[in-house]
């Protein structure tokens, strides 16, 4: 599956940016993005929408297709499920399914909401 | 779900400003709300229809929904209710479709699915019904650069809210809560203001803890008046 390399992203902007002598209020006016905004892309801490990623590439001059990169797939979970299995084993394996993601997503939250203290 | 009054939403504003904006909704504004775990009382979809749903779409002439969100919908009334809405001419309702975005469109969805999908019960690997409307609603109103997503479930408000903390790729996108909406409604007597404050009660002021972290509904009201207070002569209150 192909997704948008934010460390590409933040490269280009910021090399182009600086190539071309633009700050990044000035990148900011001309491309409609929000200088703070601009600054967050340049820390890969920011996916734009595509109207802000082609403005971005129409102003800077890079290839949209380049800041993507290829990321694997793999998921333990979909080895579970069978088509061999019965309804009710597919009922269970479903069960067991919302089970993990909701403690996978607990554990997720709880690092989020750390990292958010950590840095206040 | 806990209210906050401790400033003004800058998307309730702008929306008060010009209700003619696309609001993408989650399923829970279109399904009535069912806490008999708690109490007895019960809203039926048709007294809900009332209430809510036909104040709400007199109100915003630009809904919209995600096909995920239509999906949880398939055989229960509010289905027949965004089909006519759907149908009628000009639509009054439209639906978002992940088969109208581009390579490229596709590509950053894929990228803020996969960041928001592990703070949710939502896998896209396994597809799985869990939260799945609001991670795809959310990822593609992010992507087209729609503002507001309008729903009445916290995480998905966490995800909007916390974008920056978390990094959840949704940073364009702006949260209306429930309560929001349920306020707009009474303040332009676009709907029953008994009907509203029924629903604020079921909705956020039920419980013991909900009692004990929210304020009643004379408190919201007067509350939610200071903090619009300033908008007055553009609001038409």
């Amino acid at each position: 599956m192909k997704v948008l390399s934010t460390k590409k992203l933040a490269k280009t902007v910021k090399s182009l940016r600086e190539s071309k002598g633009l700050t990044k209020e000035k990148l900011g006016n001309l491309t409609g993005i929000n200088r703070i905004m601009i600054g967050r892309i340049e820390r890969e801490n920011f996916t734009p929408s595509i109207i802000q990623f082609e403005a971005l590439s129409n102003v800077l001059g890079f290839d949209l297709t380049e800041m993507f990169m290829e990321k694997e797939g793999t998921n333990s979970f979909v080895a579970l499920r069978s088509e061999t299995l019965s309804d009710s084993e597919k009922e269970g394996v479903e069960k067991l399914f919302t089970m993990m993601l909701s403690l996978r997503q607990q554990i997720q939250l709880r690092r989020s909401f750390e990292n958010e203290s950590n840095h206040a | 779900m806990k209210i906050n009054l401790t400033h003004p939403n800058p998307a309730l504003i702008s929306i008060i400003e010009n209700p003619k904006q696309m609001i993408t909704l989650d399923a829970n504004f279109l399904i009535p709300p069912d806490r008999s775990r708690i109490t007895k009382r019960s809203i039926g979809f048709e007294q809900f229809k009332k209430i809510w749903l036909d104040p709400i779409f007199s109100a915003f002439p630009n809904l919209a929904i995600h096909e995920s969100v239509y999906d949880e919908l398939v055989g229960i009334s509010a289905q027949k209710y965004v089909d006519v809405k759907r149908n009628s001419k000009p639509p009054e309702i439209i639906v978002h479709k992940d088969s109208s975005l581009t390579e490229i469109e596709r590509i950053l969805r894929d990228t803020i699915e996969s960041k928001i999908a592990s703070l949710t019960k939502y896998d896209p690997m396994i597809d799985n019904k869990d939260d799945r409307g609001e991670v795809k609603s959310l990822s593609f109103i992010a992507v087209k650069g729609l503002l507001y997503f309008a729903a009445h479930d916290n995480n998905a408000i966490q995800l909007i809210e916390k974008s920056e903390e978390w990094s959840t790729g949704l940073d364009n996108v702006q949260a209306i809560k429930m309560y929001e909406l349920i306020y707009y409604l009474c303040k332009n007597n676009l709907g029953s203001k008994t009907a509203m404050k029924m629903l604020y009660k079921y909705q956020y002021y039920l419980t013991n803890h909900e009692k004990s972290i929210n304020p009643s509904w004379g408190d919201f009201s007067s509350n939610m008046d200071s903090l619009y207070e300033l908008n007055d002569t553009t609001l038409n209150f």
